[in-house]
């Protein structure tokens, strides 16, 4: 039997598999359940493209798909860039406020996280195994508990409104730690350590030389949970830059836009010559959402297959 | 084993010194980076950020010179811009926060600030006229006694006595008030004539009259009961006491009060009858229900906010009347209506200029009758800016519906911003409660138990009177 015959057998084997009770049920349920995710997820992406008009009006149809439009976007992005004391800008600067911290926060949390993981794992020394449980203890230590003594370090120096104190302390990324210490754990053979070791190489050379090359998933996982963390970290920006205006960043500005809102607060936002309705807070959750889209694409190949870091001993 | 014990001895030593110049290097940073500006519990400077070098105000530079930090919500922003423009030698730094009503952000950052002992902003507006209750708190005792700052005696003085209660805080005067907010009778003039119905002068006469409306008319409303402001409408002007505090640790709080009791069976008679709506004024729904509104005591920013802009109910048809009566005394709720705080914190040259703040904010023309939407608190400022209002024609018989506005002022029942939100509270449980096919006085007594519960969590003592 050929390949091809193979083939024509195994189609016709797929399209003749018959519809059983279980099947169509299962089939059913799987339908039932990504239309429940997807409804409201497309019904904000619309909301997004669509105008105030048509909101008003009730004239978009299903899930306002038929208001949809990208000048409709642009109208949005204008609105949105208007916001803000003395001719607007606020938008655009939180999100580079966000992409500042973020993007350092993550860079330092891999800096940090990948020697400390390492050292973890294939060093041998005094404290190790009690700074292993430090790690894990500060994993699971809740935001709120750190919140006054945080203001108040950084009150102390002096740099509440600032952005660096927020990026360095997103760099402090414990997940990041304990993930790259499985991964040497479990993806770097104890022998290749001796290997290196027996060729001359120190405890750097080690790391940069052996560990680091063949970490490419680890530093992808923990570039990428880092980011998502940082950027949408919501208590450490309310905390430290709530008395900067410049210095915010997307997630608390997107508090403030709804503040701003008349279709929250109905009086107080009567007198704003820039109005935020549906369309353009959705618009501007949308715009906050792509650069995680973005990195997550970006880090894809790399998460697919560090999903089984820690799943197999080496 | 020496050897290693040694070097522990040399890594430990090395970590700490590390440690020790990044620390130092970071506080030599710090000294020349800013801090969140406003005031310092020990200096009592504006703080170091200036403006010029966040960018935040752009007038100019701060530093020692009497620069100011200011809070205010983004419809307050004109009046910082308006300040400026009058005041360019007060360099001012502006942050917008955040406006949501209720919202906990601005309280948290002050509890941060509290602990500090530093980064207060110099003045603010309140979004939420609550937060007065915590700014005043002992804990905090952020607001200022603006009754013993003399430059302000005359402005105290320029406001209407009820219009200003809501500051008046154990005798002292803790905030000046930016907009009044009382509430009128609004009714649809033309409905009214063509069915040959009389205005009501005392709550019992509008009840009456709604229910007789629901009966001759069946699906015309007379009120709604669902938003955060019904409180304000029914239960602070029949004085019943949600808001009455004795002490700042003690309140009365008494579903049992005759005034209580007779507003609830009035809602009750009313909202059986059907002629009010468990839906408040900013649901969606409120829009098609108002096609059936035909009266409804509200604040007079109903008629340019909510008949005019948000219901779009046809120009020409309604106009207010003068306060309704409750055991014979004029006596309505307040619906809102902010505040200006000042930092009692600030001192120098920079309280001097708060001050001058302040009085700005509160008094000046320039904000308070060109760009501001709401009638203003202070008394010289009413009558320019009513002389502005309505002239679209929009308003059936502007003259009464003026006359009514200033009547207003003085019949606002008193009321004190507490810990707890009692707004919240009636939202939570009012509309809930009749929505799921409850009586009135079903969801009044829900309400009074919850809000009962809430003041004793926060930590008050609730008595009965």
């Amino acid at each position: 039997m050929s390949a091809a015959d193979v083939a024509t057998q195994h189609r016709a084997h797929v399209v003749q598999r018959p519809w059983s009770a279980g099947r169509t049920a299962r089939v059913a349920v799987m339908v039932i359940a990504a239309a429940l995710v997807l409804y409201p997820i497309i019904g904000f992406v619309a909301m997004a493209f669509r105008s105030q008009t048509g909101v008003q009006e009730g004239t978009d149809g299903f899930l306002g798909l038929a208001g949809v439009s990208i000048q409709h976007a642009i109208d949005n992005w204008k609105t949105l860039t208007a916001y803000g004391p003395r001719g607007g800008g606020l938008f655009q600067r939180w999100l580079l406020n966000s992409v500042i911290v973020s993007v350092s926060g993550a860079v330092l949390a891999v800096v940090t996280a990948l020697p400390a993981g390492f050292a973890m794992a294939r060093l041998r020394w005094r404290g190790r195994r009690f700074w292993l449980i430090v790690t894990l203890i500060a994993m699971a230590m809740p935001n709120t508990v750190l919140v006054i003594p945080i203001f108040l370090q950084v009150d102390a120096i002096g740099a509440v409104g600032q952005l660096w104190p927020v990026a360095v302390l997103m760099g402090f990324f414990p997940f990041g730690v304990y993930l790259s210490y499985i991964h040497f754990m479990t993806a770097m053979p104890h022998e290749l350590v001796e290997a290196a070791r027996v060729d001359g190489l120190g405890e750097g050379g080690t790391f940069f030389r052996v560990a680091l090359p063949i970490s490419k998933q680890a530093v992808a996982l923990v570039t990428f949970f880092s980011f998502v963390a940082n950027w949408t970290n919501f208590f450490l920006p309310l905390t430290l830059l709530t008395s900067s205006q410049q210095n915010k960043t997307l997630s608390i500005g997107l508090q403030e836009f709804i503040g701003a809102s008349p279709l929250f607060n109905p009086t107080s936002a009567a007198g704003l010559t820039v109005k935020l309705w549906m369309p353009e807070l959705a618009f501007a959750t949308f715009i906050s959402m792509l650069p995680l889209l973005v990195v997550f694409i970006a880090a894809q190949r790399f998460l697919i297959r560090g999903q089984t870091v820690g799943a197999v001993k080496g | 084993m020496s050897t290693s014990r040694a070097r522990t001895r040399l890594l430990t030593g090395g970590a700490t010194a590390v440690v020790a110049v990044a620390a130092l290097l970071l506080a030599g940073c710090s000294s020349s980076g800013g801090a969140t500006g406003g005031s310092s519990s020990s200096s009592g400077s504006a703080g170091s950020t200036s403006a010029a070098s966040t960018g935040e105000s752009g007038s100019g530079t701060s530093g020692s010179g009497g620069g100011i930090t200011v809070w205010v919500d983004a419809p307050r922003v004109p009046a910082v811009q308006a300040f400026e423009k009058a005041h360019p030698e007060i360099p001012v730094k502006m942050v917008q926060n955040d406006g949501t009503i209720g919202g906990q952000s601005t309280k948290q950052a002050f509890a941060n600030f509290d602990a500090a002992g530093s980064g207060w902003p110099d003045a603010i507006f309140f979004t939420s006229n609550d937060d007065i209750a915590w700014a005043t708190s002992s804990q905090s005792n952020y607001a200022a006694n603006l009754s013993a700052v003399p430059e302000l005696a005359d402005v105290i003085k320029g406001y209407d006595p009820a219009t200003i209660s809501f500051c008046n805080i154990g005798g002292q005067i803790r905030c000046l008030r930016n907009d009044a907010a009382p509430d009128v009778f609004w009714y649809d003039a033309k409905f009214f004539k063509d069915n040959n119905y009389t205005v009501p002068k005392s709550w019992e006469d509008y009840f009456t009259l709604a229910i007789k409306i629901a009966k001759d008319h069946p699906g015309k409303i007379s009120g709604f009961l669902g938003d955060a402001y019904a409180v304000n409408r029914y239960l602070q002007a029949a004085n019943c006491p949600t808001n009455s505090p004795k002490s700042e640790t003690e309140v009365v709080l008494n579903p049992q009060n005759p005034n209580c009791t007779k507003m609830g069976q009035l809602l009750d008679q009313a909202y059986q009858a059907k002629a009010l709506s468990p839906l408040g004024v900013f649901d969606a729904d409120a829009v098609k229900a108002s096609t059936n509104l035909v009266m409804t005591p509200g604040a007079l920013w109903y008629g340019s906010y909510l008949l005019q802009a948000t219901w779009k109910v046809p120009a020409g048809n309604w106009t207010a009347s003068d306060p309704l009566t409750w055991d014979g005394k004029p006596s309505m709720g307040d619906e809102g209506g902010g505040l200006w705080g000042m930092s009692s914190h600030v001192t120098g040259k920079e309280k001097e200029n708060t001050i001058t703040f302040m009085k700005f904010v509160a008094t000046d023309p320039a904000w308070q009758v060109d760009l501001s939407t709401g009638l203003p608190a202070y008394g010289p400022d009413q009558d320019p800016w009513l002389a502005k209002f309505g002239t679209d024609g929009y308003y059936s018989n502007l003259d009464q519906l003026k006359a009514a506005f200033k009547s207003s002022l003085a019949a606002v029942a008193p009321y004190q911003y507490m810990l707890y939100d009692t707004g919240n509270v009636w939202t939570q449980t009012i509309p809930t409660t009749l929505t799921s096919g409850g009586t009135m006085s079903a969801a009044l007594a829900k309400f009074f138990s919850t809000l009962t519960d809430q003041a004793k969590s926060i930590g008050y003592t609730v008595s009965a009177g």
